[in-house]
């Protein structure tokens, strides 16, 4: 997904939800901002690195594949965008161990790290929420995919159809992929930029859908392919449908937020709310473009009445910088690397202990005290713990 | 990182830095050292690719790539030996292609942490080194014709990435996790 559904759509699923125009401001932008967290962006600011959120490309390239750079590349990438559907899951034939712990890594909805993430942000603040509300929408945008480097289980084929409604059925047009970053995706010729094919289990081009390219971002596309995990089965991707999904259940998370975290539960979408908009979403969801966010903010202001300031990085940026060291956690964006450090924090835990150390160790603090990597100690001492421990 | 994993971090990073150190006093057999180290390396690449298939690329569509790619690896091990009796260029291309890739990347990675507004400095200059270091093997592969300063290149290049594994060993890498 990309800004136009992590920023505006975002926007408009809290408004339906209740939220305030500021909070609806608030939690839209730190939904877009777990796209641009990155350790260059932390660095900027004096921030602890461990709260990244993303990574850039460059940073990608530059990071060494050894066990300590693919552990933290796992826990980015599963935490904030490919959060795994299920950790106990067994492949339906016999495989090894390694095999097995990375096809448990692989991304899909209503998954039981989810309903854990919506209820870990009713601890916390509007920031919180945002990057509960990012997580949520990627576990549907970004399934079948791992966050972690993967050629068994990431890699795909030149066997790929765009489907294109027609009649009661879809025509199908074969999709070319290319290699070119700086050029845009054609939608007309159905020609769209992937990362390059590398024989290496760990090379960053497989990590998450990089191999295919932008394709789930758009929430327009249908499309069949076969999956490296899927044992030659064909996957029918249907986003449309997707992304309808996905916002329904945003505002159905965002209500029980509002509410009570403790309530949510998975599957529940609230379509009653967004039904008297269905037209309009549904409109702006199948569009066939590169980037809805005209539309969905022409949406959400008409929904709101009020304008929605578009998405500026550094908004937030001199507040933390110049704040006296014991305030940084009152600023926006100090809040916003709580909520990073409690999300991997919680979702590496929950990797660690289905047996699996591809997102590296956790220590329980409430076993063990304080062993591990020192950017925590802020949320220890935020949560009121005692980092001598 | 386990205890285990640690300590076997800090092992292959000691002999490493011998190897290394072996390799810099002893530079009349040096290019045979680094020749047999590189044909080593694609036998043992090709052997861990076939290992890699039996694993888990036999499971995936399209595994055996994997397989086929294993097999030339074997040969190209093979084929290396080979290179002994061939100068010493193709050795040069093949770390100068390293030192120039990695000085390029740490360039632009420099540059987009500048527009960032973050450190950018010291990578920058980091980067230039590497540009510059592999202007310097040109000169001495291709005018000098000097094969002991190709292997002590291999050498820093060897004990550099050595002191990288101690550093990795010694990090504290646990997330800590409060319920």
């Amino acid at each position: 997904m990309n800004a136009d559904f992590h920023y505006y759509a975002t926007y408009c699923a809290a408004f339906l939800a209740g939220y305030t125009h500021k909070e609806c401001q608030d939690i839209a932008y730190s939904d877009q901002l777990v796209d641009l967290c990155s350790k260059t962006f932390l660095s900027s600011l004096n921030a602890p690195l461990s709260a990244a959120t993303t990574q850039l490309q460059l940073e990608l390239m530059d990071t060494r594949t050894d066990i300590i750079g693919l552990q933290d590349i796992t826990r980015i990438w599963s935490s904030f965008h490919f959060l795994p559907r299920d950790l106990n899951a067994d492949p339906k034939f016999k495989c090894s161990k390694g095999y097995r712990n990375k096809y448990r890594l692989i991304c899909g909805p209503n998954s039981e790290l989810l309903r854990d993430t919506v209820r870990l942000a009713g601890h916390g603040d509007l920031q919180s929420v945002g990057m509960a509300m990012h997580i949520l929408a990627d576990t549907w945008a970004h399934q079948h995919f791992a966050g972690t480097p993967s050629l068994v289980i990431n890699n795909t084929n030149s066997y790929f159809y765009e489907l294109f409604p027609e009649g009661d059925g879809y025509r199908e047009k074969k999709l070319t992929f290319r290699h070119s970053v700086s050029t845009p995706d054609d939608l007309a010729e159905s020609i769209y930029t992937s990362s390059l094919y590398s024989n290496d289990e760990n090379s960053i081009m497989n990590l998450g859908h990089g191999r295919a390219g932008h394709l789930p971002d758009y929430s327009f596309i249908r499309y069949k392919y076969l999956p490296a995990w899927g044992q030659y089965e064909e996957l029918v991707k249907d986003n449309p449908s997707d992304y309808w999904h996905a916002f329904c259940q945003m505002v159905y998370a965002l209500k029980c937020l509002r509410n009570n975290a403790e309530k949510f539960i998975c599957g529940q979408y609230d379509e009653e709310s967004v039904r008297p908009h269905e037209d309009t979403i549904r409109q702006i969801i199948t569009k066939r473009q590169l980037d809805a966010s005209s539309d969905w903010k022409a949406f959400g202001e008409n929904l709101s009445g009020k304008e929605i300031a578009p998405f500026d990085i550094r908004l937030y940026h001199e507040e933390y910088r110049f704040a006296p060291p014991e305030k940084k956690n009152e600023t926006f964006i100090g809040r916003f690397i709580l909520a990073a450090l409690a999300q991997k924090s919680m979702v590496t835990n929950r990797i660690f202990t289905s047996g699996s150390k591809l997102a590296g160790y956790s220590a329980d603090y409430n076993k063990k005290g304080f062993k591990g990597i020192r950017d925590y100690k802020q949320l220890v001492q935020y949560q009121g713990g005692d980092d001598r421990k | 990182m386990s205890l285990l994993k640690r300590l076997r971090e800090l092992i292959i990073a000691l002999v490493t830095v011998v190897f290394g150190i072996v390799l810099i006093f002893d530079g009349e057999n040096g290019q045979l050292i680094v020749v047999s180290i590189i044909c080593l390396f694609f036998f043992f690449e090709g052997i861990r690719l076939l290992i890699y298939y039996l694993r888990m690329a036999r499971h995936m569509v399209g595994g055996k790539r994997v397989l086929i790619s294993s097999i030339i690896t074997l040969d190209l091990g093979l084929l290396t030996l080979q290179m002994v009796s061939i100068s010493n260029t193709t050795i040069l291309l093949y770390l100068l292609s390293i030192f120039a890739f990695t000085g390029v990347i740490d360039i632009l990675r420099s540059m987009e942490s500048k527009r960032h507004g973050g450190h950018w400095k010291v990578k920058f200059v980091n980067g230039c080194i590497y540009i510059v270091f592999s202007g310097a093997l040109i000169i001495a592969g291709i005018f000098v014709n000097n094969s002991y300063f190709l292997v002590c290149c291999f050498s820093v290049c060897l004990i550099y990435s050595a002191f990288i594994r101690i550093f990795s060993a010694f990090r504290k890498t646990a997330v800590v996790y409060i319920q």
